[in-house]
């Protein structure tokens, strides 16, 4: 494990956790209350050299819905999935597991259906995942990960687990470098959402933003009763705290957004946050009050500059490291290199939406123009932590309001 | 070039309007500390510039605590 010091201004480490402000290559090692209820077979790394007519980087909701719609599409297409940790361990596991159509900040072009979108692929895959229509559509979003990826494998991708690309050769076939394996394809997708930047991928319009939830013991009937099905309660103009109830009578709640330095991927998740987040619960619900959080996690969500999810293609035959900084143009109708993500915190149903659009991506098809709309970039570091972090501020605070759709 | 007198107001008024900004915020106000110190033990600056700019820093600096520490959620 590597901490690389960075930058020291900021405030006081000791106040928060020196990964806020100090550049460090770790993930977060800590698991949702969904994957904590039980993990599921994880399958063996890629070893030794591979080829593939499509490789996906990302076994979140993004990828897997990527390859479930390029395999119903074309039956028989040479899939290969690489995930560095297992299906589900990012935003898609650590997400409420709550659907929405549309995105943060309105119901663009293509997103109207997005929840119809999900009830169709769970109803076709008979995939088991907790799933809830009332009072609010709502499932477990880890069985939901782990569904799509026993689907896929049925429809015949290859998924490798435990297998973190390390480097990306770029050219008329890309190449995908990892520890003990090689896996050349004429097409990539990037589907890893929050962790594109640390990929070299559009790091001047994906950014991570950390984000933690905690569920209660499970309540009694009496107590659950004075709670809302769906909570979202804002708590400035612009944040709030979401929230919902688990099938085992629990209360599940979330809020906060903070940049960490350099695309930082780790949170340890320290107690001040989750005593922050009680605190708020309690004010919110105070029948609450006499039961502290059974379990808490954390987890990066992928953000644009104006909140609204991307596309984007990449080619030429740049190559190189990862985290070279590969600078990308929002829709070039060349080049094989093909990311999507950025949900700010939507990203189940739109997620799975978006798996669509990459898959027809590839063929040739636009994408809605929103999605390959020009986004302000964002400045390397360390103007990249003051910026992001004081837009989230101004968020808080209420000093600045993002622009809604129409 | 500016007085030190108005050189001190600014500074004051700067460390708590950019509270919310991480870094520039806690930098500008480290400068408003020793801006006030450096003028104010030297018989620069008067005694309500000087006092204004450490009001200025150490409250600019409670509020970019709360911004980073309690206005989390």
């Amino acid at each position: 494990m590597k901490s690389t010091a960075a930058l020291g201004i900021g405030g006081a480490g000791w106040l928060g956790g020196t990964h806020l402000y100090l550049k460090d290559d770790r993930w977060t090692p800590n698991r949702s209350f969904w994957v904590s209820r039980g993990r599921a077979a994880v399958n063996p790394p890629l070893k030794g050299t591979e080829t593939a007519d499509v490789a996906i980087i990302g076994g979140g909701v993004t990828g897997l819905s990527t390859a479930l719609h390029l395999l119903t599409r074309h039956p028989g297409l040479k899939v290969a999935l690489l995930e560095a940790q297992y299906a589900g361990f990012g935003a898609t596991g650590r997400s409420g597991g709550v659907l929405g159509d549309g995105t943060e900040i309105g119901e663009p072009e293509g997103t109207d259906d997005n929840v119809a979108h999900v009830m169709e692929i769970i109803d076709r895959q008979g995939i088991a995942c907790d799933l809830e229509h009332e009072p609010a559509t709502q499932l477990d979003p880890y069985k939901y990960a782990v569904g799509l990826k026993g689907a896929i494998e049925r429809l015949g991708a290859r998924v490798f687990e435990g297998s973190r690309v390390e480097a990306i050769r770029r050219g008329a076939s890309v190449e995908l470098l990892g520890d003990g394996f090689s896996l050349r394809a004429p097409q990539l997708v990037v589907a890893t959402n929050s962790y594109t930047p640390r990929l070299g991928i559009a790091p001047e319009r994906i950014a991570p933003v950390h984000t933690g939830a905690a569920v209660t013991p499970p309540l009694s009937k009496e107590i659950l009763r004075d709670i809302p099905d769906a909570i979202l309660v804002h708590t400035s103009p612009e944040m709030y705290m979401w929230g919902r109830k688990t099938p085992d009578g629990r209360v599940l709640v979330g809020a906060g957004a903070k940049y960490f330095y350099g695309d930082g991927l780790y949170h340890s998740g320290e107690p001040w946050l989750f005593r922050a987040l009680h605190r708020l619960m309690e004010r919110t619900f105070p029948a609450l009050a006499g039961y502290p959080f059974e379990h808490s996690w954390t987890g990066p969500m992928g953000a644009t500059s104006d909140q609204e999810p991307i596309i984007g293609r990449l080619g030429g035959a740049a190559g190189g490291r990862l985290g070279g900084g590969a600078r990308s143009s929002p829709g070039p109708s060349e080049g094989n290199i093909f990311y999507g993500g950025a949900y700010s915190g939507h990203g189940i149903a739109m997620g799975t939406k978006m798996g669509s659009f990459l898959a027809a991506y590839l063929e040739g098809e636009r994408p809605p123009a929103w999605l390959l709309r020009h986004t302000v970039p964002m400045p390397p570091e360390p103007f990249r932590y003051a910026g992001v972090n004081m837009v989230i501020n101004m968020m808080n605070l209420g000093l600045y309001h993002m622009p809604k759709h129409d | 070039m500016l007085t030190p007198r108005v050189r001190l107001r600014i500074l004051a008024v700067l460390s708590v309007a950019l509270f919310f900004v991480p870094i520039v915020a806690p930098f500008v106000q480290a400068i408003t500390w020793v801006e006030a110190v450096r003028l104010g033990w030297g018989g620069r600056a008067d005694r309500l510039s000087v006092a204004l700019a450490a009001f200025g820093a150490g409250a600019g600096f409670l509020l970019f605590l709360a911004a980073e520490y309690l206005w989390v959620v």
